[in-house]
């Protein structure tokens, strides 16, 4: 019942619903274009790696090797050494970029926090969305001593030079910190350096789609709006003037 | 055009008043945002920008041992405990003095805090009132160091806040290098007794001993980044003032001016002018027993109206109301071609039957697409857009005491947030009231459709409706209760498709060994609350029953309704009820008595035939087992602790939706979080909520006629159990309770209207 009167309104203005219609696919079409264009800039991959800590007798091979239970503290530690001064710079000169310009992320910056206090959770969400020219992220769990790196930069060729870099900075930082220089560990190589493309995705027709039908309602929703505004204003003057009448009498 | 154009009296009126509520909204919002002062008179922006920057230290000994063979557990444990003790230094005094010469910001401007890294139970580390009074006085310094580290980790996270982003990044770094000042100079101060002569058959444990001149290695892990934290808390600020100014002050003026237009056509009809509808005095609450409603049922019009002059007038009687009704061709719910009725019982379904606030659409966004996040605001567009295009069937928006008071509350709710906007900026609390206030308003509109879009026949039908779907719900966890298994969270699951996730239901049994029934809500403290509100229904039901057989079948419902409740095993599942059946004793004390003997007989059968339901809520009713509760020592415990945080902020509280329980304390009572939230004002016009709903209903439960005086009562009965379950436990946690008591609201603000009121047209 209520509705009808909304199609009535909408039927009455019906030349103006077929310039939404013409609304809704130019705004479909510019949001195809501005999708591709994001498309197209986003095209370089990410470059991933995994190393595994083990000790110099592999666990796989002896039963038992001294520091066998500690191995993924251990990996997390390393992992985390490379957000040190010295490990950001071991990376920036093997990747022939400037310190300055090279964000790392590490383990112990991406753990839940201890205690979620508004600073806390307004930190994390807004430094998690930093970004920077170069970005290495270093993934460890909790449960294996396998460390993934993912290196982020503007091309591939770059790419390439810091993941292989940070290759190099972790197994530095891995003599660095034997403090007694035994040599206990080893790092060896899980999954090779390689570049995979960054899932984009094509959610080009999903976003003309959606820019076409919000700019149709929206354009009919003025419609009935103004429509809708304009009869009550006109009603406004054929309503009784009380004081009016008042006065003639 | 022209047309358009052509100026008259209501237009003029309609534009002034428009201009000045945009001025008054203007001239709040720019206050808002400034501060004003008087010698010389200048107005300055307020600074609400707040800024932080996070870093992180591996505490380390000087022997490095992470990659060492021969460092073990003892090693790994020895940093780890030393990384706990740094962060708690760092927060002392003295730590904090060196951390401030470095920052160059005096030590008593900078608030500290390093929680407890180990996991304990959430109830030891809930603060007491002493606490609370010192994380307000910290809350006020305009510098702020969280440090905190994690068991069983060397690694300390240090979150800074300040001014600035350049200012948080020079208090993080600085909080570092003041650490290792402060280490340096207690090293410095420190003798270590010498080491024992290694034995050189004993292999060395280079872990074992502490370097005094370089104790700890404290190392920076990565570089902390200032970013603004409350970017656009003014904007928002100033949007919010011009939001609620221009409501107020749009809503104030053209009352006004109704007031005023009345009068003058009450003016007007007394000096002689021709009479007309418009001139009439409406019988604002009609009072009228069952025999005169009988009597005037026969006549072709209603009793006379006396117009202001002596002059009288006819209006037709009620029956031709009803037939000009049905003639209009789209007739009463749920016999009516109207969609927003229909839409309002399709969101009852939701309210009563889906467990709407477990289901969740899998989509990215801003906010948690909960199910009636989805639902409410089709209801709300297709309401606007019917009521702009005006007509027959358009909402009719009508003032009301309800309405005021749910206005006031929303108001109050605005201004608790605006007005202390500074320091919720500064505890980084303000967008979550930013977030909490629009999901807040979904009560207020679900109110306001009710209101406007029920018709007084429409509200009986309405009643049975949430009567019915109560009883399927009371079935339902009934089933649950017995059989362990949740129909609302399964089915949900199944119908629903797949962009939907369904959480599932919790199940078992909680510390006090009372099981976890909950059938559409997610805590069975808001499945009693709903079912307590609508088990009025069900005994009004057995009281005004017209035969015999309806009141057996009210009478079932109702211990249905019952067995439902007490399957929660809740004390609250015995309080509700009993609240709700008090309210109708008030009002219907003869009737109740003459029911006495058969609601005894039937708490006996209940008793006898469903032992295992009712004996475990009675039992929690045993003075030494409500001594020894958990449950009821930590709600009387709760009003000591909030005494702090109530005398800082006793008008206005702390914001609406800003009192999180994680770091402070869980209130069980929406009394208290209310008080809290809103202060002294807002809780006062909580209460408001109910008490209008019941002061309005009075006339018309008093009249006795039957469809209308039995839904006020029903709905006033639930406003009082609504008020009862605030000092039970949080209601307003639960979604539920305040939507299922704004529908309740919403409809007795329709059926106490005046008949007439229902005949005048819709504008447009």
């Amino acid at each position: 019942m209520e509705l009808a009167g909304i199609v009535h309104i909408l039927w009455a203005r019906r030349v103006f619903v077929a310039l939404g219609i013409v609304a809704a696919v130019a705004a479909g079409l510019l949001a195809g274009r501005v999708m591709e264009a994001r498309h197209t800039v986003a095209t370089a991959g990410a470059g991933k790696a995994s190393m595994v800590l083990d000790t110099a007798h592999s666990q796989l091979v002896e039963a038992a090797p001294k520091g066998a239970d500690t191995l993924p503290m251990r990996a997390s530690l390393l992992a985390d050494t490379l957000a040190t001064r010295a490990g950001r710079s071991a990376i920036a000169r093997g990747a022939g970029i400037h310190r300055k310009d090279l964000l790392v992320l590490f383990p112990a910056s991406t753990k839940e926090p201890t205690d979620e206090t508004p600073l806390v959770k307004q930190l994390l969400k807004l430094t998690s969305a930093t970004q920077a020219p170069y970005m290495v992220n270093v993934i460890v769990d909790d449960l294996t001593p396998i460390i993934s790196i993912e290196a982020y930069a503007a091309d591939n060729a770059h790419v390439r030079r810091l993941t292989t870099a940070t290759i190099s900075a972790l197994r530095s930082r891995l003599s660095a910190e034997d403090g007694t220089g035994s040599g206990g560990f080893v790092l060896d190589t899980a999954a090779p350096p390689r570049i995979e493309k960054l899932p984009g995705g094509s959610h080009t027709v999903v976003a003309m789609l959606g820019a076409a039908i919000v700019t149709f309602a929206f354009w009919c929703l003025s419609i009935v709006f103004v429509a809708a505004v304009s009869r009550r204003w006109r009603g406004l003057a054929q309503e009784p003037d009380v004081v009016a009448r008042r006065r003639t009498a | 055009m022209s047309r358009l154009l052509r100026p008259s009296t209501r237009r003029r009126s309609v534009l002034l008043i428009l201009a000045a509520s945009v001025l008054i909204a203007l001239l709040c919002s720019i206050a808002s945002v400034s501060r004003i002062s008087g010698f010389p008179p200048k107005l300055e922006r307020r600074n609400l920008q707040t800024a932080g920057a996070v870093t992180h230290v591996l505490v380390d000994l000087k022997h490095s041992g992470i990659t060492d063979g021969s460092a073990q557990w003892p090693y790994f444990n020895r940093v780890s405990t030393r990384a706990d003790l740094l962060a708690h230094l760092m927060a002392s005094d003295p730590g904090l003095a060196y951390i401030g010469r470095r920052a160059g910001v005096p030590a008593d401007q900078i608030a500290a805090i390093a929680p407890i890294g180990m996991p304990v139970a959430g109830a030891l580390t809930e603060p007491g009132s002493e606490a609370e009074a010192h994380d307000l006085l910290l809350a006020r310094k305009p510098y702020r160091l969280e440090v905190q580290s994690a068991q069983g980790s060397p690694v300390v996270d240090i979150y800074a806040q300040a001014p600035t982003p350049a200012e948080a990044e020079r208090l993080a770094n600085a909080s570092i290098a003041g650490a290792r000042d402060y280490f340096r100079a207690v090293s410095a101060q420190t003798t270590l007794p010498p080491v024992p002569a290694a034995d050189p058959n004993v292999p060395v444990d280079p872990y074992a001993s502490v370097d005094a001149h370089d104790p700890i290695r404290v190392i920076q892990l990565g570089t902390p980044r200032g970013v603004v934290l409350t970017g656009g808390a003014d904007m928002a600020v100033a949007a919010l003032t011009f939001l609620l100014a221009f409501g107020v002050a749009l809503a104030g003026l053209l009352g006004l001016a109704a007031m005023r237009r009345r009068r003058r056509g009450a003016a007007a009809i007394g000096a002689g002018a021709e009479p007309s509808d418009a001139g009439l005095t409406p019988i604002r609450r009609p009072i009228l027993t069952a025999a005169a409603a009988r009597a005037t049922a026969t006549l072709p019009w209603g009793p006379p109206a006396l117009a202001p002059g002596g002059a009288v007038a006819l209006r037709p009687a009620w029956p031709v109301v009803a037939r000009s009704r049905t003639a209009t061709g789209d007739g009463d719910w749920p016999h009516t071609s109207r969609v927003l009725p229909w839409m309002l019982a399709g969101f009852m379904v939701m309210l009563w039957l889906v467990p709407f606030d477990s289901i969740k659409l899998g989509v990215p966004s801003p906010i948690d697409l909960w199910l009636d996040r989805l639902l409410l605001p089709v209801i709300v567009g297709t309401w606007a857009l019917s009521l702009l295009v005006g007509g027959r069937a358009a909402p009719r928006l009508r003032p009301s005491r309800i309405a005021a008071a749910v206005g006031g509350f929303v108001v109050v709710a605005f201004l608790s947030v605006i007005l202390d906007a500074g320091t919720l900026s500064h505890t980084l609390e303000f967008d979550t009231a930013l977030k909490k206030l629009p999901l807040m308003l979904s009560y207020p509109m679900l109110f306001v459709m009710f209101a406007s879009v029920v018709r007084r026949r429409e509200v009986a039908p309405f009643m049975t409706f949430t009567l019915l779907l109560a009883l399927v719900c009371a079935l339902g966890m009934i089933w649950e209760d017995k059989f362990s298994q949740n129909l609302f969270f399964d089915w949900s699951d199944k119908v629903l498709p797949g962009v939907f996730h369904v959480a599932s239901g919790d199940a078992g049994w909680d510390t006090m060994g009372r099981r976890f029934v909950h059938g559409p809500t997610s805590h069975p403290l808001a499945a009693a609350g709903m079912l307590s509100m609508a088990f009025p229904i069900a005994v009004l039901g057995v009281i005004h029953g017209q035969s015999t057989r309806q009141r057996i079948l009210y009478g079932l419902a109702g211990a249905v309704l019952l067995v439902g409740v007490l399957s929660t095993q809740r004390k609250t599942g015995l309080v509700a009820p009993v609240a709700g059946l008090l309210t109708l004793a008030y009002f219907r004390r003869r009737e109740l008595l003459r029911l006495a003997p058969l609601g005894v007989l039937g708490v006996v059968v209940l008793l006898i035939a469903a032992p295992g339901t009712a004996a475990p809520v009675i039992n929690q009713f045993k003075p030494d087992s409500l001594s020894g509760a958990d449950t009821v020592n930590d709600r009387a415990s709760d009003y000591d602790a909030i005494r702090p945080d109530f005398w800082s902020h006793v008008a206005l509280g702390r914001g609406f939706g800003t009192y999180d329980p994680v770091g402070h304390r869980i209130l069980d009572s929406q009394v208290l979080g209310t008080l809290i939230e809103t202060g002294a004002i807002g809780l006062v016009a909580f209460f408001l909520l109910g008490i209008t709903v019941v002061a309005s209903a009075r006339r018309t439960i008093h009249a006795r006629h039957p469809p209308w005086a039995l839904s006020a009562l029903a709905g006033a009965a639930a406003a009082v159990v609504f008020l009862v379950l605030a000092f039970l436990f949080d209601s307003l946690a639960f979604p539920q309770l305040p939507y299922v008591f704004m529908c309740f609201a919403g409809l007795v603000a329709v059926v106490v209207r005046t008949p007439e009121e229902d005949l005048r047209p819709a504008p447009g």
